[in-house]
């Protein structure tokens, strides 16, 4: 099997950092830095054959259940395999509600309590598994993880391979391939794909030009959002998510390519989750003369969503002025600036210098690091657009799947979280905060203002 | 002025590399937007024409059928030099 020979497998800088803001999340009293996907059948799968399919994926992947451990001379963060050893991970849960409507109050608290779970990778649970049965018939399968194992679209191969076991295949190719080629299959190091970022003095330079920038950024902090109310805030999340039709979806994405120009929706949800967050901080009386916004950028090569068990992402960090989100083509044009800005300047390989460097320093360095130069906040919200999703998520295990949610924790603060992704020609959104900061009407606002500045492309 | 037949080598080099995973076959007829290109993809293929070609291409000239494949693109890059 694949890892079996390799004790331990590092973790690349995007992992670490991953896992640097999880522990920061559970020392604030929360389950962690984690991610969440849920997949909607219209049958019920039944538990044992669900049991069996991740049984047989935990010999040729061992890495889902393997411990988050350090080095013990380098101090870097590994991950553990001891394949003799048997293990008690992935849990697999089931639970049997009569419906799944928005009116059923048991079914809400579930899914609230099944998003603040903790895990336990200390002890090898990187992932879980949780099937919600329903007496009117359908089910939906919540797989939960520790957010340095894997990103959104490795985690969407990864359910794919659950439900499609010819996609193994591909997968333990790739792994090996990459294994063998940095010629350390039996040493237990790295195994994942190293950034292009030069020599070693050409990184510390890189490093250098992306903390540069947070700094500039910082000149401008956003004003938290908690600042006003810093006693309501809960260590839980709570999300809800907007769905549009397949003719809405069409309506928006027509929309963002005469406003914001050919292939550039990511633009367009930007400039529309921006205005509304400018809106919201009014409402709540919150003054601040500018907002930052973290969006995470798909480090992968086109055309596919290998390797699985890596974050291969980057945080980018933009500003806006207040101003600047008066109008919608004012909001368009600090966008694209901004990200013609990072290209031009090396900015992206200067952020994956640092996600490499920063496996060298402590956890609370970097925290403390990028949390001092923005005084206390990261950025005032956190978007990401992943897309499309994977086409093979379409059918599993021979069904054809009714929807897929992503539900990703957002690191508090900001709190706020802003998630754009397609399947099966609809549009969806996540929209994650922190319990407390917003009540049920500011919530309802934020998302119809979102859908309003959709469809409407002001 | 280069050549639309050196424009095509040079994307399919520059998409080859820097943009698309080895397990995809990059010629000048392959569908770029089926293969998985992205907006960033977008936004660093526009930086390389920029400095290899010193163009810079207006918005309103990227669309669908321009960024289909190769052919299409060294075409619109070709037609923009003459200008």
């Amino acid at each position: 099997m694949l890892f079996k020979k390799n004790k331990r497998i590092n973790l690349n800088g995007m992992d670490c950092l991953l896992m640097a803001f999880d522990y920061h999340m559970r020392k604030n009293g929360f389950a962690g830095n984690l991610a969440q996907m849920v997949l909607g059948l219209p049958i019920q799968i039944r538990e044992s054959e669900f049991a069996d399919r991740i049984s047989s994926l935990m010999d040729q992947f061992p890495i889902i259940h393997a411990v988050s451990k350090r080095h013990f001379f380098s101090r870097l963060p590994c991950w553990e395999i001891n394949p003799e050893q048997p293990s008690a991970f992935p849990r697999i849960t089931a639970y049997h509600l009569e419906e799944k409507t928005e009116e059923n109050p048991e079914f809400k608290t579930l899914r609230k309590k099944l998003f603040n779970l903790p895990l336990q990778p200390g002890k090898g649970e990187q992932i879980r598994f949780d099937l919600v049965y329903f007496n009117k018939g359908g089910m939906e399968i919540y797989m939960t993880w520790v957010h340095a194992l894997m990103d959104a679209h490795g985690a969407e191969y990864f359910l794919s391979m659950i439900g499609n076991p010819d996609l193994v295949k591909e997968a333990l190719i790739s792994e090996s391939s990459r294994m063998a080629a940095s010629g350390r299959v039996n040493s237990g190091s790295d195994n994942h794909p190293k950034p292009k970022t030069g020599s070693a003095d050409d990184k510390w330079k890189k490093a250098k030009q992306s903390f540069d920038h947070i700094d500039e950024i910082a000149l401008n902090p956003p004003v938290s959002i908690l600042s006003k109310f810093p006693e309501k805030a809960k260590p839980l999340q709570e999300y809800t998510i907007i769905s549009f039709s397949q003719e809405e979806t069409k309506i928006i994405l027509d929309l963002a390519r005469k406003r914001c120009g050919f292939f550039n929706e990511s633009t367009y949800f930007a400039a529309s989750t921006m205005r509304e967050l400018k809106q919201l901080y009014q409402k709540k009386g919150v003054a601040s003369n500018n907002y930052v916004l973290s969006l995470p950028v798909n480090l992968r090569k086109k055309g596919t969503h290998l390797p699985v068990f890596s974050n291969q992402s980057t945080s980018l960090l933009y500003s806006f002025s207040s101003e600047s989100l008066e109008d919608f083509d004012s909001a368009v044009r600090h966008f694209k600036e901004q990200t013609q800005r990072v290209i031009k300047t090396g900015l992206l390989d200067a952020n994956v210098a640092v996600m490499e460097i920063s496996k060298f320093l402590p956890t609370w360095f970097y925290i403390r690091k990028v949390r001092q130069a923005m005084k206390g906040e990261i950025a005032s919200i956190v978007m990401a657009n992943p897309g499309t999703m994977y086409s093979r998520l379409s059918e599993f295990i021979g069904t054809k799947v009714d929807y897929v949610r992503h539900m990703p924790a957002i690191i508090a603060p900001p709190g706020i979280g802003v998630l754009f992704y397609q399947f099966a020609g609809r549009l969806n959104i996540t929209f994650v905060y922190t319990e407390g900061i917003l009540s049920p009407e500011e919530t309802n606002g934020f998302q119809l203002g979102i859908r309003t500045h959709l469809l409407n492309g002001k | 002025m280069v050549q639309i037949e050196q424009i095509k080598e040079q994307l399919i080099f520059f998409l080859h590399n820097e943009i698309f995973d080895p397990s995809i076959q990059i010629n000048a007829d392959t569908d770029l937007l089926e293969s998985g290109f992205d907006s960033f993809s977008l936004v660093k293929l526009l930086v390389f024409i920029e400095k290899q070609y010193s163009l810079q291409v207006p918005e309103d000239k990227l669309t669908e059928d321009t960024l289909r494949n190769v052919n299409r693109l060294s075409e619109m890059i070709y037609a923009f030099q003459e200008k």
